[in-house]
């Protein structure tokens, strides 16, 4: 029975009785503030919209004509998914951590110029270079200095009495708001390690933060370009986050009673909410929304083999799929690729042949406008990364390589997780120089 | 993947990349649509609820260009236009508090489908509502936001357009107020109740 008299936390007790909002109300609002907007589209979003419009339209086509790949193909991905059958199950338990690293890389294929290439990937190296990235603690609201170690430890057994209660079972709702008040109150964030790339963020970052609640409400910790704590620990890389409820593709309660059956499971990703992250937002059920939804499943470390395996499957029937034996990520490692036509442009997830993993994504996108944002190193030196101009008509491709996923303590030392050979210093002062932060 | 490096995208970047591409504008609405849903569920009732975030979005949407960047969140921001449409259903706001202090249900989670006996056993909390229900409007829309959006002084300030410490002191005036009804005692300092302060 709670005590508390505090008028705010008892105002604050009724708000859970409220419901959430509905699917179509969500839709309808999403709708609503799409059709208020100002101006014309563009010619090429037009286009997009309307391919988007042809996409969402085959999954009709295909229950009467199944998409047929040539033999050769067919028995690529019938390997690969019998492979991922065979794959063992990472099973969290509540106190399990899940870190992911990856490294993204650009390519400006169609603008493409040394100098421009350079740039991007100097950016990148640059700031997970610069000193002061590892193991400091910075303060929130101020300027980043480091802490002395004893508070350090102090906050470390104050993360530690949380994961604790977590452990312990206790559910989210019941923990006591001094958890909340925990991390309000605490000034720090540790930074491990963080890069910066173009619009916002990519590379490792490392967060402690405070509040399980704060995560699995999504709620997020903006700081210098650190995007924050996402609760679904399987979509995205390069962060230390707990394995906390949350509802995105490839989560624990997304993939929680998928079928095994690629075509049951089809129905099911259909009804399952849309996917986010894509510039033109696939409609719910079409191919395209299926096509990203089941490289979620087999992303994710919570689906069981025979689930990947039915993903695998699933994938390559959807109507447009094209199966390239001899793909290449953009890390030039060669495995089994399935694209589809995006609006336009493409999209291309690479597995590997060996043991089913997902290895990386290449998305081109052509005539579109790419926008890069400001970034920001953190640590002791801390400066603002020079923003590119935007490109118009470029295509861009971006590769998630290197994609894995560990339990438990983090797979590198809490550095820059280089998946290639370390740069020497020579080039490394190159790369600052070109990205301007040395 | 997909929002591999949305994700890692402040709601102020995407807010200016939807300059140019509205689509982006997107990914903030699917990041806080169902916390201003359920902050004007809680105020007003479900039903309205609906109408109310989709005509915040759509407000948002139409002023991005005037979006002003607080530390890259747009959740004041959002808030605050939210507490804008809310303002002229005020009157029926403060019906529904009495009503609630009145009878001990609470009508949103009547709405709801959820109804259950916990309010009406609760003589503070009624006596809370009744108190609130008294609050000057923006006293009780700094205490809700406060509440129910957990939002912190600062960004309490930014979504009202008051300062900081206005908005200190407001807080500490209300919370007062509220802490004199008969059934609640005045709240103890410091601990719990520095949420507000401290964030």
């Amino acid at each position: 029975m709670n005590t508390t008299t505090d008028p705010i936390l008892l105002l604050r007790e009724l708000r859970a009785a409220v419901a959430e909002p509905t699917r179509e109300a969500e839709l309808r609002a999403r709708d609503a503030m799409f059709a208020s907007r100002s101006g014309g589209r563009s010619r090429t979003r037009m286009v997009a919209a309307f391919a988007v419009c042809l996409l969402a339209l085959v999954p009709a086509v295909v229950v009467l004509s199944p998409w047929t790949h040539t033999q050769s193909a067919q028995a690529a991905v019938d390997q690969l998914a019998e492979t991922a059958a065979d794959q063992p199950t990472m099973k969290l338990g509540p106190r399990d951590w899940i870190v992911s690293h990856y490294t993204a890389r650009y390519s400006w294929i169609q603008d493409l110029t040394q100098e421009r290439l350079d740039t991007l990937t100097a950016r990148a190296l640059a700031v997970a270079e610069m000193p002061g990235n590892d193991g400091h603690y910075l303060r929130r609201n101020s300027d980043n200095k480091p802490i002395s170690d004893a508070e350090a430890d102090a906050i470390n057994r104050k993360q530690q009495r949380r994961i604790d209660r977590i452990r312990d079972g206790v559910k989210l709702d019941e923990l006591p708001a001094t958890h909340i008040e925990a991390w309000n109150e605490s000034p720090y964030t540790q930074v491990r390690s963080t890069t910066g790339i173009g619009g916002g963020g990519g590379g490792n970052n490392t967060i402690h933060y405070g509040s399980p609640q704060q995560a699995a409400a999504g709620k997020i910790l903006q700081r210098a370009g650190i995007g924050g704590v996402n609760a679904n620990p399987t979509d995205f890389g390069g962060m230390e986050i707990s394995s906390l409820p949350a509802q995105a593709i490839g989560d624990e309660s997304s993939v929680e009673g998928l079928s095994t059956e690629p075509d049951r499971m089809r129905d099911q990703l259909a009804k399952s909410g849309a996917i986010v992250g894509l510039s033109e937002r696939p409609k719910a059920g079409s191919t395209l929304d299926i096509f990203g939804k089941t490289a979620g499943v087999v992303f994710s470390p919570y689906a069981s083999p025979q689930q990947r395996a039915a993903a695998i499957r699933l994938a390559a029937s959807l109507p447009g799929v094209e199966i390239d034996q001899h793909a290449r990520d953009s890390a030039q490692r060669e495995g089994i690729g399935m694209a589809l036509a995006i609006p336009g442009g493409s999209m291309q997830f690479v597995f590997n042949e060996a043991d089913s993993r997902l290895l990386g994504m290449v998305v081109q996108i052509d005539d579109v406008k790419t926008f890069v944002g400001d970034s920001y190193a953190i640590g002791k030196d801390h400066k603002k990364i020079p923003v590119l101009p935007p490109y118009d008509s470029a295509t861009v491709a971006v590769s998630y390589d290197a994609l894995t996923i560990s339990r438990g303590a983090p797979p590198c030392k809490p550095t820059f997780c280089m998946t290639g050979p370390h740069p020497s210093k020579a080039e490394l002062e190159r790369m600052r120089r070109i990205a301007g932060t040395g | 993947m997909f929002s591999l490096m949305t994700f890692m995208q402040t709601d102020a970047e995407l807010i200016a990349q939807s300059l140019a591409s509205p689509e982006r504008f997107g990914l903030v609405f699917d990041r806080h649509f169902r916390a201003i849903h359920q902050f004007a569920a809680r105020r007003l009732g479900v039903a309205q609820a609906d109408d109310i975030a989709a005509e915040t979005f759509a407000r948002a949407f139409k002023a991005r260009r005037k979006f002003v960047p607080q530390e890259g969140s747009a959740r004041p921001w959002l808030y605050g236009i939210a507490t804008n449409v809310m303002r002229m259903h005020s009157r029926g706001e403060v019906r529904r508090l009495k009503a609630y202090a009145r009878t001990g249900i609470d009508p949103v989670e009547d709405f709801a489908g959820a109804a259950t006996d916990r309010a009406s056993a609760d003589k503070s909390r009624r006596a809370l509502l009744a108190a609130l229900a008294e609050l000057s409007r923006r006293d009780r829309e700094i205490v809700l936001l406060a509440a129910w959006a957990e939002l912190n002084s600062v960004e309490i300030g930014a979504a009202l357009g008051m300062s900081d410490a206005t908005v200190r002191t407001r807080l500490a005036r209300a919370r007062k107020k509220l802490s004199r009804t008969e059934a609640i005692s005045p709240a103890p300092t410091g601990g719990d109740l520095a949420i507000e302060e401290q964030r």
